[in-house]
């Protein structure tokens, strides 16, 4: 009896719905093979190919080395992107996000298992992209340069994830997987993510700075020096700038449907 | 719950377990140290074998401030410490003979060549680098000590390379010349002597003028080293208390009697194999060992500067056979080798060519030790130059790092892995050769002589080397199918070895940009003037003179131009991966000319 008690009270602990939520939200999410395959496919396939097989002599021999920050930034947008934008959008115009809102659960649980699920597909991937560079592109790095590109990658899913709930929270469910397709692969490509910035013309450079993916890369590529060499606080300032207003928009978007 | 407990601890332990596996740099710390003494000129070096110019050592190497210190000195514990276990360190090379000017000590750096002794550059030259020899600033250059303007007689050797400079023909003005030398900053007298005063295209001084210079030097307490190219030159040379020969000679072997007086008057010398190699017709570049660093350093137009020869009918055939042997003669003499190489001659660069100069001294019969010393301490004891040519305390830290151990073969000084020049760490700077293809219409001269590299036609003759010849060159509306062309006028006059005149197109005006023509089968362009022969000059990066290729022009009018196609693939004796520049130009023997030219096309 006592322990039936203990059980039931752990059960509506706010860390045991987090759990739950969470573990429930990765299941969920790796039952839908359209969205595991391509997340975990397409940014090693893209390294494999731009970083391993063709441009070994790019970027002073560097090629290796940059495309694994920038196909890592690319890797962890993905589903940070595709969970918020497309996921929510299709449960909003389901009722379920509806549903989750009434239910004594605080809201703010089903974000956060979104967000860990997002980070735990982004650490498949770029762990992936580690053991690619590593084995094939001769990518070495001191340890603290593997950790610390680690955590940031991780660390960088949040404004993606914030830019796409307001996405998910302000379009249809239909038209979320074209439309979050259209601001992912070309603000990938416009932020240098798949080709090195360099080689743009200097005004395709100066609009990369409107990106978030942008900012992201060059902090993980500073970790290895191969950044354009702008001072860190304008990519750190700028990402928390954009990830402010999108996190106003989202709420706006978010009381709009209360 | 427990299963998925199990899941997460053995995910986090799987995540773990890639992060350490990856790969990070072999021996970070020892990495980021080496790249710490590129900034800082005040360390310690461990666990490598390293030579002070006498002996070879094992215990700790220390450099404080560009400088090298006792080890003992205790006080020295802070210090950053690196290790270069299974490495080899040797003084910084010193090339004893060189001329130089341009980018000379950056290229005789870039090779481990930390000293260079000139005999024989503009004062000025001399002026503007020497304070940098006293101080421990990181640099990319060697130190300078120099000559200056040698010593020669009017129409001397040294007085054909276009520019003034003072001579002497007369005993009672050697002290004068030497107090000018003195004056404008010469660290030593360098003399050009020939037995006769006159031979070949030169004329020399006479033996009094020669002792005169001598005593000169002496009496102001600098060293005289005199220029001779055969064994009587040599023989009066030291007679008249030369302190050393600036070469050595292949016409004789040598006899006892001038090893004897060699000896008992301490005279050293400066054998330039490299230069008796060249003037034997043999090409300098194939010393090179192809998987050493040093390889990678070597530029494009350094090979071709090696494979360059100087055309020396004058020489008999085994010259180099009879030096080698008088090198080894004297050396068992106990007479003071010293390796120079005469660079930038044709078939020697700055720099790389004192690792062939050690080649061929130890195949004169000197040890790969020996012939180390005789690039490091043999110059520091001939030329007095006290803190360079070793390592004891107090040198300065100029060394190299060498993968190989050179006292087993000579060669291994190739296998430069890092040069230490005032105690600040230089990495190799591996060259990228690039040259770019063209194809395509070179110049129309539709309208002006503009063409496709941006810099118009121009006139060239002789002149610029100081000869009498005269080009001029205008754009004419008429000429070759009367869509306007290029008009070269001008008049070939003697007064130079090889005269010329005529036009030219350059691929950049410094003649430093080279263009690859390997992919193109044919130089084709319409000619006209006055039937007969004509000459293409092709200029190679690296190589001084151009080369050419003749051809004729049969009888045409002005007014109707010939189309002339030079097929590439006829002269594979021309580099033409970089070529710099084509001239058009008239022979030797025609004098008054106009001639015209259009249509430049590389298929």
């Amino acid at each position: 009896m006592i322990s039936q008690i203990n059980s039931m009270r752990q059960s509506v602990s706010l860390s045991n719905i987090l759990w739950l939520e969470t573990r429930n939200e990765i299941l969920k999410t790796f039952r839908m093979p359209a969205f595991v395959i391509p997340s975990l496919i397409f940014p090693v396939m893209f390294y494999v190919f731009f970083g391993v097989l063709f441009n070994q002599s790019g970027a002073d021999g560097n090629m290796s080395h940059y495309l694994i920050a920038t196909y890592g930034v690319f890797g962890i947008m993905g589903p940070a992107l595709f969970s918020f934008g497309v996921g929510v959008a299709v449960e909003k115009d389901q009722g379920w996000f509806a549903v989750k809102r009434c239910s004594p659960m605080p809201i703010s649980a089903y974000f956060i298992s979104r967000i860990l699920t997002s980070m735990i597909f982004g650490l498949i991937i770029v762990l992936e992209l580690f053991i690619i560079g590593a084995v094939f592109g001769d990518v070495v790095l001191t340890r603290s340069q593997w950790i610390l590109t680690l955590v940031s990658l991780l660390l960088g899913t949040l404004p993606f994830c914030v830019l796409g709930l307001w996405i998910g929270l302000t379009i249809k469910g239909q038209a979320a997987p074209a439309i979050v397709n259209l601001i992912y692969l070309p603000m990938a490509f416009l932020s240098g993510l798949w080709i090195p910035l360099g080689v743009f013309p200097e005004f395709m450079q100066n609009v990369a700075w409107i990106f978030p993916a942008f900012h992201l890369s060059q902090m993980v590529l500073s970790i290895q020096g191969l950044s354009l060499g702008f001072d860190l606080i304008w990519h750190l300032l700028s990402l928390v700038t954009m990830s402010a207003i999108a996190w106003l928009l989202a709420a706006r978007a978010f009381n709009k449907h209360a | 719950m427990s299963y998925s407990k199990i899941g997460i601890a053995l995910a986090t332990l799987l995540v773990i377990a890639i992060i350490m596996l990856l790969p990070t740099p072999k021996d970070n710390k020892q990495l980021n140290k080496e790249l710490l003494t590129e900034k800082s000129n005040s360390f310690r070096i461990k666990d490598a074998v390293w030579f002070d110019g006498i002996n070879w050592n094992k215990h700790d190497l220390v450099v404080v401030n560009g400088k090298i210190v006792d080890n003992s000195a205790d006080i020295q514990d802070d210090l950053l410490t690196v290790s270069y276990n299974d490495k080899f360190i040797i003084p910084g090379l010193i090339d004893a003979h060189t001329h130089t000017w341009g980018n000379a000590l950056k290229d005789a750096l870039s090779f481990g060549v930390t000293t260079e002794l000139d005999m024989f550059t503009q004062p000025e030259v001399l002026s503007s680098v020497k304070s940098q020899r006293h101080e421990s600033v990181k640099t990319d250059q060697a130190d300078l000590f120099s000559a200056g303007v040698l010593a020669t007689s009017p129409g001397g050797h040294g007085t054909e390379y276009g520019f003034d400079i003072p001579t002497i023909d007369h005993p009672d003005a050697a002290e004068s010349f030497v107090k000018a030398r003195i004056a404008e900053g010469s660290d030593y007298i360098k003399i050009v002597y020939h037995h006769k005063t006159k031979y070949g295209p030169y004329t020399s001084i006479d033996f009094a003028t020669l002792k005169a210079l001598i005593d000169a030097a002496k009496k102001y307490n600098k060293l005289a080293v005199v220029h001779i190219s055969d064994y009587q030159s040599a023989k009066e040379a030291v007679q008249a208390g030369a302190d050393g020969l600036v070469h050595s000679f292949g016409d004789k072997e040598v006899d006892e009697s001038l090893i004897a007086q060699m000896k008992a008057k301490r005279v050293f010398i400066i054998p330039t194999l490299t230069m008796l190699s060249s003037l034997s017709g043999i090409k300098n570049n194939s010393f090179i060992v192809e998987e050493s660093t040093l390889s990678t350093v070597v530029s494009k137009s350094q090979i071709n500067q090696l494979t360059q020869t100087i055309d020396a009918s004058f020489q008999n055939n085994d010259a180099l056979e009879i030096a080698k042997e008088n090198v080894a003669k004297m050396h068992s003499a106990g007479i003071k080798i010293l390796a120079g190489t005469d660079a930038p001659n044709p078939g020697a660069a700055h720099g790389i060519s004192l690792h062939q100069e050690l080649i061929l001294l130890t195949e004169s019969g000197l040890s790969p030790n020996e012939a180390l010393i005789s690039a490091t301490y043999a110059a520091h004891s001939a030329f007095g130059l006290k803190n360079r040519g070793h390592l004891k305390p107090g040198a300065k830290a100029d060394f190299l790092i060498l993968n190989e151990d050179p006292r087993i073969k000579i060669s291994n000084t190739q296998s430069l892995s890092l040069i230490y020049k005032n105690g600040y760490a230089k990495k190799l700077e591996v060259k990228k050769n690039i040259s770019t293809p063209i194809q395509g219409t070179l110049a129309e001269f539709t309208k002006d002589l503009s063409t496709k590299t941006k810099i118009p036609l121009f006139a060239t003759s002789d002149k610029m080397a100081k000869g009498n010849s005269v080009a001029k060159v205008s754009w004419s509306n008429k000429g070759c199918n009367q869509s306007g062309s290029a008009k070269v006028s001008g008049e070939i006059k003697s007064g130079f070895p090889f005269p010329w005149a005529g036009a030219m197109v350059v691929f950049s005006s410094d003649m430093s940009k080279t263009f690859d023509f390997k992919n193109n089968t044919s130089l084709d362009f319409e000619f006209g003037g006055e039937a007969g022969n004509y000459r293409l000059f092709i200029f190679v990066k690296g190589i001084q003179r151009p080369k050419e290729i003749p051809f004729e022009l049969p009888n045409t009018s002005i007014n109707n131009c010939k189309a002339i196609s030079i097929n590439l693939k006829d002269y594979d004796n021309i580099d033409w991966s970089s070529v710099t520049g084509i001239a058009w130009v008239v022979n030797p023997n025609r004098g008054k000319f106009d001639f015209y030219l259009d249509d430049i096309v590389l298929r």
